[in-house]
């Protein structure tokens, strides 16, 4: 798989919007009207896409930006003569329609670049409440604006000259766009913030400008397709762009994915699918034995559940957050289970001498154990005899407070620390004391706490130095195809520097270095510090997938409630001590250790 | 000099209305970072019952209207936000957004879309004079049962474990589910609070307008999220504060205005929410609750 292929996107994307579009022209008279409601959806949602999926901050305020488009738009767009009856203080200025729809547009990035001086300043939350209050402020303008948009009964006799073929152009004019703009350094950057906000505010970042980039981008795109409208429909009123409106695009970009265009363009297609489906339904069906009554708001219904869904099923939408590329197809065609890939190349590993068994607590046989294991710092001893085993296939949880000594213990079994005395045999070898270049051949990847980014070398450098002890080059390739199909975002970024990627992608990016060593054992130092709670739970459920695929696992987490629930076996670590160990039933039933770090009461 | 009064009158009694929306989103966004857009249709619900449950004396008719809206608040607490209670709060509003949407529809499908009428201690709209002033009695209603329940809550919270419990946990729940806590308890406690205070303003609506519609709940919750954002978000003397000061300032805007801009007093409204954002994005009276969760 080469990175040329993610340019592939914006093309599949398009082709389904085409392909959906003259499936549909087949159809009624009243589908064509569908049709074209579809493809302005898809306008929008592809502009609210711009700035929420980029920035992560929600906007409930982007259908405002459609109503300026609109009334922009009818305004240059009704004729001399009926504009001097019914708007006669408007300047009597009649523009063609392509060029009318792009003034709309261009009105409602102007709005936006002005709004965004104070807004883009604010952060998160505060950011989407003063974007809603701009939704109001605005709908509240068009109700009593009466010279201009004809206050609450609305505009007419706006030239009805929007088609099929200019929404479909439009709507593939808007992918591109987004495209476009998410290759640009400022979306990078942008991105990069997303997940982690305060820190990017930390370090100096200064997200606004890029913010403000994406929010104009958007406003124009909305603006768009609020022209594209008010020319299909000729009449229209401000309730048209309010709450309803918003919750539409809001809930068709949640179902698809908010964090991807691929998610915006299928949540609009899925939902107007859905939509129309109902239509039929609601207006009552006659199925012979029995009919359905006539059911008036079914739609809205079925359009709320489908979101509450995914809100709670797949929180991802259902594009999982991905791009869609010619893999992420093909995946879909042979559905083979996340993580196939990885797995197979697991067992074409070659298989080494003397797997030394002795049987553990757990399953299978130990692959590691460690004994008496005692780890020095000058005079302070930071690990007091430890012993611990991990079979094939396990995944072991290493959990305690700080200071317990749960990073010294892997540090020393990583190589990065000679143990004080006890041993460390990994399948069946002494390892203890060797260095980490030696460890690695033998077997055991660590992914260090902090995860060591090359920062100044991008996403492809550093997967590629992470099979530095592979020699077959057959046997790296399968891995990286394995790695790169269980972390799609790395493939999305591959030649990009790995320093622009948000902490939760570093983290995805260390985990997938390690494992280009094609390790029996994969060593995790506290992989969930310093992430965003939405990116721990991404991280655990790549965690999950890993395991699937038969990777041996040893974490080490301050995370105790996230990594009991994961792991098959957890040692608990105190003061340099293991105090308690087992599987998660058996942890909760020691009161001591569920009130310590599981919050639950005693 | 009159119209001062009556202004100030008209003043208290939409502020204690709107103290009651933004309190009922307050509770609940002060234990879970959520703000819940879905309070508006506890309202409607709470509307409907009264429409359908009509034969019964009015306390029972109240009573059950009561218990309805709080069933069905933490119906909603334990089907839609406690499987998303972690997540982020702009996802928790799209969840509340959604649960709003699903509400409204469904109501729409199930008794239609157009208004019904249902009369309950409509006698309330009359008015009584004192001296020169025409009181309505709704009026006094209203600020009379808004400074009951202020005090019952404030009582509540200051002198019972619960109250306690659930002060703690607005501040830092983690470390007061460390200290024993009970996470579900809390959030249930604040989603029932928070449904009664809905049946009680959807008491105080219906008696007002005699109308009750599927959309009815958007203006109050319209109203409720501008007064907890002026107040301060988590704040629950901030939800309070926020909600007698929008009333204040909507009567003001109206008195005040000159006659051409008069209709886009609640434009001015939004405007000043979000000076507020910009200028005290921790809202009049800050809470630890409003800095993001990192």
């Amino acid at each position: 798989m080469t990175s040329y292929q993610r340019h592939l996107t914006p093309v599949i994307l398009g082709a389904l919007v085409v392909v959906v579009t003259v499936l549909g022209s087949f159809g009624s008279a009243v589908l064509q009207t569908t049709l074209v409601t579809m493809l302005i959806d898809v306008i929008l949602v592809v502009g609210l896409y711009v700035f929420v999926g980029n920035s992560g901050v929600f906007s409930f305020g982007q259908i405002g930006f459609m109503a300026i488009g609109a009334y922009t738009a009818a305004n240059l767009r009704i004729p001399s003569v009926t504009k001097a009856a019914l708007f006669p203080s408007m300047p009597d200025l009649e523009l063609p329609s392509t060029l009318a729809t792009l003034v709309g547009g261009g009105a409602a990035a102007a709005i936006a670049l002005v709004i965004a001086i104070p807004l883009m300043r604010l952060s998160g939350l505060v950011a989407s409440l003063g974007t809603f209050a701009f939704l109001n402020i605005v709908f509240i303008v068009a109700s009593n604006l009466d010279e201009v948009t004809g206050g609450s009964t609305g505009i007419a006799a706006v030239p009805a000259t929007t088609t099929r073929n200019t929404a479909l152009i439009w709507a593939l004019v808007a992918i591109a766009l987004a495209w476009a703009f998410q290759q640009t350094r400022i979306c990078l950057c942008l991105r990069g913030s997303r997940e982690d906000e305060a820190a990017a505010r930390a370090v100096g970042i200064g997200i606004t400008s890029e913010r403000t980039a994406a929010y104009v981008l958007s406003a124009f795109i909305n603006g768009i397709a609020g022209g594209l409208f008010a020319q299909f429909y000729g009449t229209f009123n401000p309730s048209a762009f309010f709450i309803d409106v918003t919750f539409l695009t809001v809930a068709m970009l949640v179902v698809g994915g908010v964090l991807s265009l691929s998610g915006a363009v299928v949540g609009a297609l899925f939902i107007s699918l859905l939509t129309e489906a109902l239509r039929r339904v609601e207006t009552g069906v006659d199925l012979g034995v029995f009919s359905l009554p006539e059911l008036i708001g079914l739609q809205q219904v079925a359009i709320a559940i489908a979101m509450l869904l995914v809100l709670l099923l797949r929180p991802r939408g259902l594009t999982g957050g991905d791009e869609i590329t010619p893999a992420w197809l093909r995946a879909l065609w042979r559905r083979p289970r996340p993580g196939a890939i990885l797995e197979a190349a697991w067992k074409r590993r070659p298989a080494r001498p003397a797997e030394a068994a002795p049987a553990t607590d757990g399953a299978g046989a130990a692959i590691l154990a460690v004994r008496d294991l005692m780890v020095r710092y000058g005079n302070l001893t930071a690990v007091q005899g430890v012993s611990l085993d991990v079979a094939e296939g396990e995944l072991v949880g290493l959990i305690g407070p700080n200071g317990a000594g749960k990073s010294t213990t892997l540090a020393a079994i990583a190589g990065f620390l000679a143990p004080a005395s006890g041993s460390i045999e990994f399948r069946g070898v002494r390892v203890a004391g060797e260095p980490p270049e030696k460890i690695v051949r033998r077997g055991i990847a660590v992914v260090p706490e902090g995860r060591h980014i090359f920062g100044t070398l991008s996403v492809a450098e550093n997967l590629q130095l992470g099979s530095t002890p592979v020699a077959d080059r057959a046997a790296a390739a399968e891995t990286l195809e394995g790695v790169l199909e269980l972390f799609p975002i790395l493939r999305t970024y591959y030649r990009s520097s790995a320093a622009k990627l948000s902490g939760g992608e570093q983290q995805q990016l260390a985990i997938a270095r390690a494992l280009l060593s094609r390790p029996r054992l994969l060593l995790l130092d506290e992989p969930s510090l310093g992430l965003a709670p939405l990116m721990v739970d991404v991280l655990f459920d790549k965690l999950a997938l890993l395991k699937q695929t038969g990777t041996t696992i040893l974490l080490v987490e301050q995370n105790a409630v996230a990594t009991v629930e994961i792991a098959d076996r957890t040692y608990v670590l105190r003061t340099g001590r293991i105090v308690t160990s087992g599987t998660r039933e058996k942890l909760l039933e020691t009161t001591d250790f569920a009130a310590a770090y599981l919050g639950v009461r005693a | 000099m009159k119209e001062v009064v009556q202004y100030i009158i008209d003043g208290a009694a939409l502020g204690s209305l709107y103290a009651l929306f933004a309190l009922g989103i307050g509770l609940i966004f002060g234990i879970m970072n959520l703000i819940n857009f879905a309070h508006g249709e506890l309202i409607m619900v709470g509307g409907y019952v009264l429409v359908y449950v009509s034969s019964p004396a009015t306390p029972i008719r109240v009573l059950v209207m009561l218990l309805a809206v709080v069933v069905l608040a933490l119906a909603m607490e334990r089907a839609a936000f406690r499987p998303v209670r972690h997540a982020r709060a702009d996802t928790l509003l799209v969840t509340s957004f959604a649960v709003s949407f699903f509400l409204q529809s469904l109501a729409i499908v199930t008794v239609g879309a157009l208004p019904k009428s249902a009369g309950i201690l409509s006698g309330l709209n009359e008015s009584f004079q004192i001296g020169d002033y025409a009181i309505r009695k709704l009026d006094v209603f209203t600020v009379a049962v808004t400074a009951v329940l202020l005090v019952a809550l404030v009582a509540f919270l200051g002198r019972t474990p619960l109250g306690v419990q659930m002060r703690a946990a607005a501040e830092d729940f983690r470390m007061a589910r460390a200290l024993g806590v009970r996470a579900n308890t809390v959030v249930a406690t604040a989603f029932a609070l928070s449904g009664f205070l809905a049946g009680v303003a959807a008491l105080i609506l219906v008696a007002q307008t005699g109308l009750v519609s599927p959309t009815m709940g958007l203006a109050p919750v319209l109203a409720a999220f501008i007064a907890t954002i002026i107040g301060g978000l988590g704040s629950l003397s901030g939800a309070v504060l926020g909600g007698y000061l929008l009333g204040s300032l909507t009567v003001a805007l109206q008195a005040m205005l000159p006659l051409s801009l008069r209709p886009y007093r609640d434009a001015f409204v939004f405007a000043a929410v979000v000076l507020v954002l910009i200028l005290r994005p921790q809202g009049l009276i800050s809470s630890r609750a409003t800095v993001e969760r990192v």
